[in-house]
């Protein structure tokens, strides 16, 4: 799959250099949702992870008897999962797709792999997952500070 | 460096500690606690005329005054429109005004939003944010052509508590702006973005060094704002935020606005980061 539009937007993306990027984009393949499509289930294995091309994944809480909660929405440009990295490889959440949505997926086990035999990019992609975590968390934070209704 | 028009520093009323007396004409209920209302004035004088980012002082006879933005088109003074939030004793008085109804206004005062004429303008807004940028909007759109980009990223708490929600969907509906939503917490129905509104900021592809940005709401989420716009090469000097203190006079004389070595009501509340980044808490770029 061609990354090359996506690489500006994508702060993973934007990160490699061309020998990782023509990786990546070896190892891509795009994929599309509709609306309300699920993509992946809490505690499911994570076999793969992404980067929204187009489009508004939601991760959600799913809850018994009740609608499932949004906790999060993902837009263009941004990587989707970040379990794959970090055993026991298993998605916290669910991930749903609000609108229609085109992605570009990776296989979880051979990134990995990559990343075991080439110890820049293991590094690479470890800070890139600690950013992506370090970002929801302040995110998340400013979120529970209820900025708009203590005004 | 970009090179910018002054900000709209109008001259002060006449009398500015003097309340014109304006009657209730219209009413909305925005949201649970929150209306935009509509004045005219009562004592068959001119109407207001503002640019955007000004307030008045609006006084509820026999309750107190408080200072509220203008929200409305500033092309069409006649009707004043002002967006209230009912968060004390005053404005719970205001907001329970009903058509008819005099209330004293003093105004008005404050520096206004910059011209970003030939520039890019993105526009970034949170809660109540919405109403002191929302005549830029009015007034953006009317004359379109002034700006290659427009934007508009808004985030509040709940779906519920969103303003100008109808305006909202006209605005993207029209396509002549960019709009981002976000709330901090869906609703059963709610099929758009949850989460802060930096991630919308990033979307909206506005974000370059020709971008005048203008951010209104929370301090703490427009020193966030603002980094995330320098960070993606928005100079500071381009970027202006909304600084509101407790205004009482409106006109700089009895000091408890003041701000560093500034008054909000007479030197802002429109400033640009640069001139404030130190003193929301972080060093200046």
């Amino acid at each position: 799959m061609n990354l090359d539009n996506l690489r500006a937007a994508s702060d993973l993306l934007s990160r490699l250099d061309d020998k990782d990027f023509d990786l990546f984009e070896s190892l891509s393949a795009e994929l599309t949702l509709v609306p309300d499509e699920q993509l992946f289930k809490e505690h499911d294995e994570a076999r793969r992870f992404f980067i929204i091309e187009d489009g508004i994944m939601a991760l959600e809480a799913i809850r018994p008897a009740r609608p499932a909660t949004t906790i999060q929405t993902l837009g263009p440009g941004d990587l989707l999962g970040l379990s794959w990295r970090l055993t026991p490889h298993r998605w916290m959440w669910t991930a749903r797709a609000v609108t229609d949505v085109r992605l570009a997926v990776f296989d979880a086990a051979i990134m990995r792999a990559a990343c075991e035999f080439d110890k820049d990019l293991d590094r690479l992609m470890w800070e890139i997952v600690a950013r992506e975590a370090s970002k929801r968390l302040h995110h998340t934070r400013l979120q529970l500070l209820d900025l708009y209704g203590s005004e | 460096m970009t090179v910018l028009r002054d900000q709209a520093t109008p001259q002060l009323p006449v009398e500015p500690m003097l309340p014109r007396p304006f009657t209730v004409v219209s009413k909305k209920h925005e949201t649970f606690d929150t209306v935009t209302l509509g004045f005219e004035p009562a004592d068959g004088g001119p109407p207001i005329s503002f640019v955007p980012g000004q307030f008045t002082m609006i006084y509820v006879f026999g309750v107190g005054e408080v200072p509220i933005s203008i929200s409305g088109h500033p092309d069409h003074p006649e009707i004043l429109v002002h967006t209230i939030r009912a968060v004390g004793g005053v404005t719970n008085a205001i907001c329970a005004l009903e058509p008819g109804d005099t209330a004293g206004i003093r105004g008005p005062f404050g520096t206004g939003w910059p011209d970003a004429e030939g520039k890019d303008l993105l526009i970034v807004a949170g809660g109540i944010g919405l109403a002191p940028v929302r005549p830029l909007i009015l007034t953006a759109l009317e004359n379109r052509y002034r700006h290659f980009c427009l934007g508009l990223a808004y985030g509040s708490r709940s779906p519920s508590d969103l303003l100008y929600r109808d305006e909202l969907n006209e605005w993207r509906d029209a396509g002549e702006m960019s709009v981002g939503v976000t709330v901090d917490r869906g609703d059963s129905e709610w099929r758009g973005d949850i989460g802060v509104v930096t991630p919308l900021v990033k979307r909206l592809r506005c974000e370059t060094t020709e971008t005048i940005a203008v951010i209104c709401g929370p301090e703490v989420m427009m020193r966030i704002v603002a980094r995330t716009l320098e960070d993606r090469g928005v100079p500071p000097q381009n970027i202006y935020v909304s600084i509101e203190r407790n205004m009482k006079c409106g006109i700089g004389l009895c000091g408890h606005c003041q701000f560093g070595s500034d008054f909000a009501c007479k030197d802002g509340p429109v400033f640009p980061y640069a001139d404030v980044a130190y003193r929301l808490g972080i060093g200046a770029a």
